[in-house]
Order: C-alpha cells, then sequence, then structure tokens
C-alpha cells in the first residue's frame, strides 16, 4: 500500500545549484579567469579583501578565486572519468561475473577481497607515488580501485534478478545469455548502478584532492583546490581564504553530490517496493 | 536431572569444539590473504619505475660497489621467488631491511612512531563510538524528528568533507582564532601528548563518525520496522524492554560495520598526520612514498594489512559469539 | 465484569485518503468473529487500530470500549499502550518474522510478565504445555523451530499476560494446510479454556465458515454485510459477499465454469460516490451508483440498496462431469525414477518420481510447502538439474515449444523495464511465430490490445499473470506448467485466472501440469492428480476416485485439513 504523499522536489533544487555553478567553472574556466595563473611576486601574500582580491592572494600573487575558478576542472573532471570508468568496468565484469558465475566470478571477487584488505587511500597514495604518473595515470590507479566495489555492487543486484521468475521465463523461453544479460538484466540495474555512480564521483573528489594535497597527482603549477589547501598551510596567519575557498569548495560541491545520489537511490528504492 | 545436564555438557563442548573450528578456518584463510599481498608487497620494489638496486641506494652516491653491496644484500641477482622467500624469511623474524631516507633499520623506524598513530586512531575510534552510536540509536528512534534530520543533513556533509579540509579547517578555528589548542607537532609525551592530539582525533573522527551515525541509524531503522517491534507492542512490552530487543538486534550489523570503520581509519590517519604535522606512521608512509623509501613503504604497508586482517578476524569471531544464527551454520 | 469488547464508528485514513471507513464491531468473551475480506478491504488496518500499531502517516477516529473503559482512538497510539497484552493482544501471520531471531523462545514468552515471574521454569513449562510444546523450546532460538512451531512460540507469548481478546491477523495463512489445522484447533481450546474472545482475520471464507460465530465482511474499506456463521454465506444478501462466496471453488465437485466477480478490488479511497461495488455489481443502478447505502438489519445487517432475497433464484450452478483420464497410448512426457538431492546432508528432495503426462491432458500436483512438488517442475522445465532418472519427451521439437511454465508471484513474473508487447513479441519470436500475433494472444488472454504500451507496473496483479499466460503461450508449447498459478490472487481474481485456463486448454489443445497446494483449486483444473509428500510420489490416479477414496494416509490427513469444505 502506497503511504506517501508525493514531496516537492527540494534535494535537486538544494544540489542542482551549486553543481551547476561548479559546471560552469569547469566549462568556461578559460574564459572567465584567463589570467588565473599569472604570478605577481611583488604583491605575494595579502589577506582577503586586498585591492580586488576577494580572498586575497597566494604567495606567489596569484587571486585565490580565480585560482579555485581555474581548479575546478581539475577537481571534478577526473572524478567523473573515474566514477565512469569504474563503473563501466563494473557492469560489464560484474555482469558477467554475477549471471555466469564460474571462475570468473572466484577471480573477480578475490581481486576485490585483496584490495578491500588495505584502505584506498593507503593504495592510491603507494601506487601513484611508486609510479611518479601525473594527473591521468592517477586517474587510473583509481579506476582500478574502485572498480572492484562497483563489481561487487553490480554482481550482487545482477545475481537478485537473476532468481526473479522473470528470468526464469527468458531462460525457458530459450534466449540466449548475452540478451538476458544486457536485454533484461541490465535495464533493471542501471538506476542503482547511476545513484552509485555519482557517490563515486564525491567520494573520487576527495580523493584525488587528498593526493594532490600530498603533492600527488597535479602537475606544480596547475591549479587545483587540493594543491590549494596544501599550499594554504603556510599561508594560515596571513591569508585564511587561501584555506577557506578550496575547503569549502571542495566541501560544498561533495556533499551536493552525495545528496543528490542517497536522493536518487532512495527514490529508486522507493519505486521498485512492490505494491 | 542427570541426563538433562549431560545432555547440556555435550552441546557446550560440541559448540566450543565448532568455535574453535571457526577460528581456525577464518585464521587460515587470513593468514592466506596476508601471504598473497606480502608478494605484492614484496613485487612493488620491482614494478617501482628503474633499477631495485638504484631505487635502494636513494639518494647516495652511486658507486659499483655499493650497488653490488646492495645487490648481495637484498639478493638482487637470485630467481625472484627466492629473492621474495629471503625477504619473506627476514620479514617474519621482523627485519624489513633498513631505511634509505634514514640510516637506520626500518624497525627502529616504525618503533619510535607507531605509538602516535596508536594513541591517534584509539582517541577518535572512541570518539566516533561514544558520540555516533547513541546519536545514531536516537535519531533511528525519533525518524524524521529535527534530531533525525539535523544529524542526517550533518553526516552526509560529514561523510563527504574530506579530512585534511576539516582538520585545516579545525586548526585554523580553534588553534589560530581561538588559541586553544596547539597547531603542530606531537607534544612532549604524557597528557601534552594527548592534548596535542584532540583536534587531530576530532578531524579524523568527524567523517567516521558521520558514517558509523549513518550505519546506526539505518540499521535501528530497519529493525524497527520488523514485525517482532509490532507484535512486542501488541501484547504489552515496556518500552525499555522493546529498545533492549531492537538494539541487540541491530548491533550485529554495527558491530560488523564497525570493524569496517576501522579499515578507513588508517587511510585518514595518513591525512590527519601531515596535516598536522604528527609524527607517526601515516606521515612516514607519505614522506616514503614521496622519497621511494621502499623498505619503509612495504613495512607500513605490511603492518597496516595485519592490522585490518586481524581486526577483521576480531569482527568475524564476535559475530560468531553475539548471532546465535551464524552460530549454528558454523556448526553444520 | 467482563462484557467483550466493542469497536464503535471507526475511521482509519492513510496520506491518500479513507483506508476504513465508518466500521462497528462487537466480540463477546468466548466468541469468535471473522473479519473477512480480500487485499486492500481494510481488514488489516482494523486490526491495526485497534492495537495502536497504524504505520506512520496513518490515523484513525472512533472509540474502543473494553469492559468499563472506553479509548477514544484519535488519542492517538498511546492511549492504546495500557490495554495492549493484558485486555487486548494480536497475533501476526508471519512466524518467521513477528519473532526476535536472537533472543531465546522462553525468554521472549514470559517478556511480558511481571519481573518476578519472568525467569520462574515452573511458569515458562505451564505456558509451553498450554501451547502444546515440550520444555526444551523455551532454550532454543526461532530458526531452530518449524514454522508451526514458531506460531505456537508467538501464540504463548501473545497470550502471556492473559488478554480478554486475541486478534489473529491472518494467523495460519503462511502454515501448511495440516498445519494450519492443528493450530486453528489449538485456538479454539485455548479460547474455550480461557473464555476469551477472539477476533479471526482471514482471507480464507472456509476457515471462517468453519470457525466463526459471526462474520463480518468488508469490501474496500467497507464493512458490507455481517451476521450469524455460515449463514452469512449461505444466505448472502449482499452481491459482493454471494459472489465471494461462488468464485470460491469447491472441493465436492467440478463446475464447467466459475462464477468469477469481474474486475478488480478497488483502492478504497478511489471510490468518491455511491456503493463501492457498484462498478463490479450487475445488479447495480443509478441509485446504487451516486448514494452510498448504509448498514441496516438487526441479527444479520447488509449495507446494499437491492439485497438478494432468500426467495431469489441463484445462479444456476453448472456440475461438470470430471473427464476420465485417457489412456496411456499418446505419452507427451514421461518421467522415470527421477531424484535430486540439493546438498549432501540435505534429505532428498525428489526421490524415485515417475510421472507421465499424455497430449492435451490436465494433470495436478499436489503437496505441501517441501514437498518437492515446485522441484519437479523446475527439472521438467530444465531450470534444475537432476540427479538420476530420466525425463523423455515423445516430440523432438526445441524446448521453448515444448514446455513453457507460469510461476506464483504475478508482480515479479514480469520485467518492469519492457512494455508488455516488447514481452510477448519477443516470447512469439522464440517459438518463430509472427509478432503480429500479439494483439490476438492479449486477446486470448482477455486483455486489452491498448496494453501493449503499458509497463507491468501499472497493471493489477490478475492482469500480471494473464500477461504471464499468454507468455507462456506465445510459443505454443504442447506443455503449459503452473507452480502455484493463483495463490498471490485474491479469490474473486483467482477464479478468472481458473476460468481462463480451463478456456485456453480446450481452445489450444495443450496440455497442462498444475502444481498446487490447494485441492479444491486443482480439482476445478485436472482429471489426474499425483499427491506428494517428502519428495516422493504417495498416491495418484483420477482425480475424483482419488478424492472419493484415497489410499495413503497422508492424503487422507491432507483432505481433513481442508477447512470448511
Amino acid at each position: 500500500m502506497k503511504l506517501r504523499t508525493n514531496r516537492k522536489p527540494v534535494v535537486p533544487i538544494v544540489t542542482g545549484i551549486p553543481l551547476a555553478i561548479i559546471a560552469i567553472f569547469v566549462i568556461a574556466s578559460r574564459w572567465i579567469v584567463p589570467n588565473a595563473t599569472r604570478q605577481d611576486i611583488m604583491t605575494g601574500v595579502t589577506s582577503p579583501g586586498t585591492a580586488g582580491h576577494l580572498f586575497g592572494t597566494d604567495q606567489l600573487g596569484r587571486d585565490i578565486g580565480q585560482l579555485a575558478i581555474a581548479g575546478a576542472s581539475s577537481a571534478v573532471v577526473g572524478p567523473i572519468v573515474i566514477a565512469l570508468g569504474s563503473m563501466m568496468i563494473g557492469i560489464l565484469l560484474g555482469t558477467f561475473a554475477g549471471y555466469m558465475g564460474g571462475w570468473l566470478d572466484l577471480l573477480l571477487s578475490k581481486y576485490a577481497d585483496l584490495l578491500l584488505a588495505l584502505p584506498t587511500t593507503l593504495v592510491a597514495l603507494v601506487v601513484t607515488g611508486l609510479v611518479d604518473g601525473g594527473y591521468w595515470v592517477t586517474v587510473l590507479v583509481l579506476i582500478m580501485l574502485f572498480s572492484p566495489t562497483d563489481i561487487r555492487m553490480v554482481r550482487g543486484s545482477v545475481i537478485a534478478q537473476t532468481s526473479r521468475p522473470y528470468i526464469e521465463s527468458a531462460k525457458v523461453l530459450g534466449l540466449g545469455r548475452l540478451r538476458i544479460m544486457f536485454r533484461h538484466i541490465l535495464p533493471n540495474v542501471l538506476p542503482v548502478a547511476f545513484s552509485t555512480m555519482l557517490l563515486n564521483v564525491a567520494f573520487a573528489l576527495v580523493s584525488m584532492s587528498a593526493l594532490s594535497f600530498l603533492g600527488l597527482g597535479v602537475g606544480p603549477g596547475v591549479p587545483d583546490w587540493g594543491r590549494q589547501l596544501s599550499d594554504s598551510r603556510n599561508l594560515l596567519d596571513r591569508n585564511w581564504g587561501s584555506l577557506v575557498l578550496p575547503a569549502m569548495l571542495i566541501i560544498i560541491t561533495a556533499a551536493a553530490i552525495n545528496l543528490l545520489g542517497d536522493w536518487l537511490q532512495e527514490r529508486y528504492e522507493e519505486s521498485s517496493v512492490p505494491r | 536431572m542427570d541426563t538433562a545436564h549431560s545432555h547440556r555438557r555435550l552441546t557446550q563442548l560440541l559448540s566450543r569444539g565448532a568455535l574453535t573450528r571457526f577460528i581456525i578456518v577464518r585464521l587460515a584463510a587470513t593468514g592466506l590473504l596476508l601471504l598473497v599481498l606480502s608478494f605484492v608487497v614484496f613485487a612493488l620494489l620491482h614494478l617501482t619505475p628503474g633499477d631495485p638496486a638504484r631505487n635502494l641506494v636513494g639518494v647516495r652516491n652511486v658507486t659499483p660497489e655499493l650497488l653490488q653491496s646492495i645487490r648481495d644484500k637484498y639478493h638482487l641477482n637470485d630467481p625472484f621467488m627466492n629473492q621474495y622467500l629471503h625477504w619473506l624469511g627476514n620479514v617474519l623474524h621482523g627485519d624489513f631491511g633498513e631505511s634509505i631516507r634514514n640510516n637506520t633499520t626500518v624497525t627502529t623506524l616504525l618503533a619510535d612512531r607507531v605509538m602516535l598513530t596508536l594513541q591517534l586512531s584509539s582517541l577518535s575510534f572512541a570518539l566516533t563510538v561514544i558520540v555516533a552510536v547513541p546519536l545514531g540509536i536516537a535519531a533511528a528512534w525519533r525518524t524524521g524528528s529535527a534530531l533525525d534530520r539535523s544529524m542526517s543533513a550533518a553526516s552526509i556533509v560529514g561523510v563527504g568533507a574530506p579530512t585534511y579540509a576539516v582538520g585545516l579547517l579545525l586548526l585554523y578555528v580553534f588553534g589560530l582564532w581561538f588559541n586553544i589548542f596547539p597547531v603542530y607537532g606531537s607534544g612532549d609525551g604524557g597528557f601534552d601528548r594527548w592534548w596535542h592530539l584532540v583536534l587531530p582525533a576530532i578531524t579524523l573522527a568527524s567523517g567516521l563518525a558521520a558514517m558509523v551515525f549513518k550505519l546506526t541509524r539505518t540499521a535501528v531503522v530497519a529493525e524497527l520496522n520488523q514485525d517482532y517491534v509490532a507484535f512486542a507492542q501488541s501484547r504489552g512490552l515496556t518500552r525499555r524492554q522493546i529498545r533492549s530487543l531492537v538494539l541487540r538486534n541491530a548491533m550485529i550489523p554495527v558491530a560488523t560495520s564497525l570493524g569496517l570503520v576501522f579499515a578507513f581509519l588508517f587511510g585518514g590517519t595518513i591525512l590527519v598526520e601531515v596535516t598536522f604535522a604528527l609524527q607517526g606512521i601515516g606521515s612516514l608512509l607519505a614522506g616514503s612514498v614521496t622519497f621511494k623509501d621502499l623498505p619503509v613503504v612495504q613495512a607500513i604497508t605490511l603492518l597496516t594489512a595485519t592490522v585490518i586482517a586481524l581486526t577483521a578476524l576480531a569482527v568475524d569471531i564476535l559475530y560468531y559469539a553475539v548471532d546465535p544464527r551464524v552460530r549454528k551454520r558454523g556448526m553444520q | 465484569m467482563n462484557r467483550g469488547l466493542s469497536l464503535n464508528n471507526l475511521v482509519v485514513t492513510g496520506p491518500a485518503g479513507l483506508i476504513v471507513t465508518r466500521m462497528d464491531l462487537h466480540v463477546e468473551p468466548g466468541q469468535t468473529v471473522a473479519l473477512v475480506g480480500e487485499s486492500g478491504s481494510g481488514k488489516s488496518m482494523t486490526a491495526k487500530a485497534m492495537t495502536g500499531l497504524l504505520p506512520r502517516g496513518v490515523t484513525a477516529t472512533g472509540s474502543l470500549q473494553l469492559d468499563d473503559i472506553t479509548v477514544d482512538l484519535a488519542l492517538g497510539p498511546q492511549a492504546l499502550a495500557g490495554l495492549r497484552g493484558q485486555y487486548i493482544s494480536l497475533l501476526l501471520q508471519n512466524p518467521f518474522t513477528s519473532l526476535s531471531p536472537v533472543h531465546r523462545c522462553g525468554e521472549q514468552i514470559t517478556a511480558a510478565l511481571p519481573p518476578d515471574l519472568r525467569r520462574s521454569k515452573e511458569e515458562i513449562r505451564r505456558r509451553l504445555d498450554e501451547v502444546d510444546l515440550p520444555e526444551r523450546v523455551a532454550r532454543q532460538y526461532p530458526f531452530e523451530l518449524s514454522g508451526g512451531m514458531r506460531q505456537r512460540v508467538a501464540l504463548a507469548a501473545s497470550l502471556a499476560s492473559n488478554p480478554q481478546i486475541l486478534i489473529g491477523d491472518e494467523p495460519t495463512t503462511a502454515l501448511d494446510v495440516t498445519t494450519q489445522r492443528e493450530m486453528l484447533d489449538l485456538l479454539e481450546r485455548i479460547q474455550r479454556e480461557r473464555d476469551m474472545a477472539l477476533l479471526l482475520i482471514t482471507h480464507d471464507l472456509g476457515v471462517a465458515r468453519e470457525r466463526a460465530d459471526k462474520i463480518l465482511v468488508m469490501y474496500a474499506g467497507r464493512l458490507v454485510e455481517s451476521g450469524e456463521g455460515a449463514d452469512v454465506f449461505a444466505h448472502a444478501q449482499h452481491p459482493y459477499t454471494a459472489g465471494l462466496r461462488d468464485s470460491d471453488p469447491p472441493l465436492e465437485h467440478r463446475l464447467v465454469e466459475l462464477p468469477a466477480i469481474a474486475g478488480s478490488v478497488p483502492r478504497p479511497w478511489e471510490v468518491a460516490v455511491g456503493c463501492v461495488f457498484a462498478p463490479r455489481c450487475d445488479r447495480a443502478d443509478d441509485r446504487c451508483r451516486n448514494e452510498a447505502p448504509e448498514l441496516v438489519g438487526t441479527t444479520s445487517q447488509v449495507a446494499c440498496w437491492k439485497p438478494i432475497a432468500l426467495t431469489d433464484a441463484s445462479h444456476p450452478i453448472q456440475i461438470a462431469t470430471d473427464v476420465q483420464a485417457q489412456n496411456t497410448d499418446n505419452d507427451l512426457v514421461v518421467i522415470r525414477g527421477l531424484s535430486k538431492r540439493f546438498s549432501s546432508s540435505a534429505p532428498l528432495a525428489l526421490d524415485n518420481v515417475d510421472i507421465s503426462i499424455h497430449s492435451g491432458e490436465a494433470v495436478g500436483i499436489v503437496g505441501e510447502s517441501g514437498s518437492g512438488k515446485t522441484t519437479l517442475a523446475r527439472c521438467l522445465i530444465g531450470l534444475e538439474s537432476f540427479d538420476s532418472g530420466d525425463i523423455s519427451w515423445s516430440i523432438n521439437t526445441p524446448m521453448a515449444q515444448r514446455a513453457q511454465i507460469v510461476f506464483q508471484d504475478p508482480t515479479s513474473a514480469l520485467n518492469p523495464a519492457m512494455t508488455i508487447g516488447a514481452t510477448l513479441a519477443e516470447a512469439l519470436r522464440a517459438g518463430q511465430r509472427s509478432k503480429a500475433e500479439v494483439v490476438a494472444l492479449l486477446q486470448l488472454v482477455g486483455l486489452p490490445s491498448e496494453y501493449i504500451n503499458r509497463r507491468p507496473n501499472g497493471l493489477s496483479g490478475g492482469e500480471q499473470q494473464r500477461v504471464a499466460i499468454a507468455r507462456a503461450i506465445a510459443p505454443r508449447p504442447k506443455l503449459l506448467i503452473c507452480d502455484e498459478p493463483v495463490s498471490s490472487l485474491d479469490v474473486s481474481v483467482q477464479a478468472q485466472i481458473l476460468n481462463l485456463m480451463n478456456s485456453l486448454l480446450k481452445d489450444l489443445g495443450i496440455a497442462l501440469l498444475f502444481i498446487t497446494h490447494d485441492l479444491a483449486v486443482v480439482r476445478q483444473v485436472v482429471s489426474r492428480v499425483y499427491v506428494m509428500s517428502n519428495g516422493r510420489v504417495v498416491e495418484s490416479g483420477n482425480m475424483e476416485n482419488v478424492l472419493q477414496s484415497p489410499q495413503h494416509e497422508y492424503t487422507r490427513q491432507l483432505f481433513s485439513s481442508v477447512a470448511g469444505k
């Protein structure tokens, strides 16, 4: 029995506004702040509000606000690629493992066990640090680290669908395995996969900026929120803006994506409850 | 009476035997996992770009003699499996080799730092459990209340908020602005040490507490929706009785996930130790990675894996102890 | 003084609207009152309102009277808190979820007792003894007990504070037929010993007819008829009660066609004006559609503008002659010595089973849960492997054109991501038939052609099951296997589906294997039957012969357990 009344979609509005602004920064930062990385050693560190610098400047005299706008793309693009990539691996391998079982399933679950035996941060730090790769190598490493949980998630949902009568009916009709997997099972797994992917974007954003906070992932001159935070440790007494702006941007972006993902997941769970 | 007594003794013995068997099987699985991990960790030496011997020399002057002595010492000219077995043999005796950066053995280096990380971890774990579990229960008990809504919202922010950003903000507000807590460093032992750890521990606990809050709330809400709660209400059990019924059931998933939280704890300590410039295992790892101090990296990775694996084992045994259904399955 | 319980003018409102409208009921001490209705009738919500257990967002008004106490239900669940246990207690349907899995049974039974009695061995023994359970159960966990034993533990727990009235919300529905009877007997004995009032909420007309002193019939949130015991059905005044009675399949004979009620039960809040039953009633006129009738009468009450009078000619019921089993010269499929074990420690799921099905014949398999009937069907259709024995088909077509299957649960029978049209087109293609037949297929199962573009979520359970049947017959298989196809459906819809199956069998000339726990249902469809128990076929033969002179002890036990027939 359905007992819920329709509520107003508060969550998409509340999360949509900040996410839309960030999206504009990512797409158009080269036009909005073309000179974000211009250094001005003469100015040096200034506190917020100084001469046209709303959030002040860092020790190289770069405007904190402009730098943060320019840093949006390195903060967001990598995580989106990570979430997409790992979910693609998750869907492909998870569907096969869940539906076919056998050695592939065993191998994948052992692989996941191994990776989950250590904290993601630690493995990411060790691998990217030792390999000495740049931004995209870090992205690749994080895809590999994120995929086991996605594989597990998809595998679990596929197994839950497989025992349902409609899949058994499809088997009895003699339909091919690929058709059952990708025409029958997959469309019913995609909604969960999508909300999981959103949550992964937030998690990847935090992980990526954590690595650049530790000095890995992004090159020295590239604008990046994690890097800005790392730099701000030496400026705390002179410019609080260098800390507060990138910190708030990371927190708000991650929280907005998480909130949206949670909301989608709840909505999906509610609609899939049998009447 | 006599037969009833001996019957009970028999079942006790049986279940004790089952527990032993359960622990042995799980120990074997843990050992196997660690063995495989140790292999991967050892392989790091060869997976790192460049000549392993040169990597082990570090910034010292590279002379053919030095390279040769390193090769001899680490058996780098032996077949790969032999190298690994040598290394593993040493590791099992507590010998991880020598640090490249500091001219000491890895073991002494770790011994100096492990205490701080342990103190930081236990303080934030305790904070997490003390704050998040009761709040999660309270929020679940009054779903939809102001407490529940505000705490749920806070937990979404907390789960997503990066540890280092929260840490720096706290540092700025309480350390620099209000000047209550020390800003950097590990303190001089005793109370001063703990005082220095307050901000880092709160930082670390904030993310974890958000996670534990969510887990606890979900677990309790799931139990509250069970038929047995309605049935308990309908036959007139008191609120207290119902609460104890629900909590006993809900604590099973919560206790299990606390084990998972422990694994996250160490990932977090790396960032917190770097943020607050604490001399612990985490900051050592971060420094060693950038310096390519492989023996130290290997040691810390393996140590962490061991701690996490043992925690998982402890959780499994706890699970076995509190859930009669698992006991039954274990016996069959 | 104990004067029983009265519920006056109960109204239950949910977020979507009214769930129960103006409901009165009265139960005397020692009396059994049955509240009968299909899903969505509001009978469970009535029980929940009486115990203050309404879900979030659902509220009740009205009053509850017990002895000298009157409780205003509008004050919320807390107003009832003091009454629960000692005055009024509730026994739930599912014994697998109504007890805490991690607490011992003894502890749960005595939890409601005063603290000093909770640990008393004597007290626990007495309580267990009352529900015919041995003392060892006190130390066991619920998962170590069978469904029937768990429900006895739950009963003992609900009686702990010696309530004056026990509400049983489908207390035997989740149990097997034979266990069901034992449980009902136990309830009756305890009620007599304690002079307790019993409010039995059930969808099972047989149970109500056999056990109740008074029966109330609910439909779409309203009380439509009430009266003394079996009279309510025998002399039904409300067309719905009569329809419900007629569509409940009889065990004694096979009908040419079950008198089904067209359509399905509406949601209570969707009925705006007029009589709730008017849209499905063939007696309805303008007044029925515009004005809601009140409940009138003294000993028997009815809410109907045009009640059926005793003198009214009842529908002539046509009794069909049972089809005689044909001779064995045209076997479609023969199963010989089939055995299967799921794990080495489990007992045999199938133990040397021999079964044959002739072309165009309807065969039934009857058994309780765990009898192996479903496993047999799954082996036959190739969804499960077997350890030994063989299945030999007399035809050489691809599997899809040999046999198809319809499952129990209609809500998960169809892919929620596909339209009905796409589902059926795919099934047609699997049988090398043309996609153009989709509309004809829909017509065959009695659905309008607009349903091609609908998705399963928008359909009622009965409609979903019709689509599942259409999909199964699409490749034109020689054998249709139905595994409990009507057990999740309401009685009135069940009759529609059974009629549909009978007409399909006649029109298409295909064979049917009908698997069920319900003897009366299988009686309406098949000519030959196998009775299974613990993986073995214990009896087989002509449906009529088996019914009239069951040979095996288990078959006799099964037949005697059927309530009210």
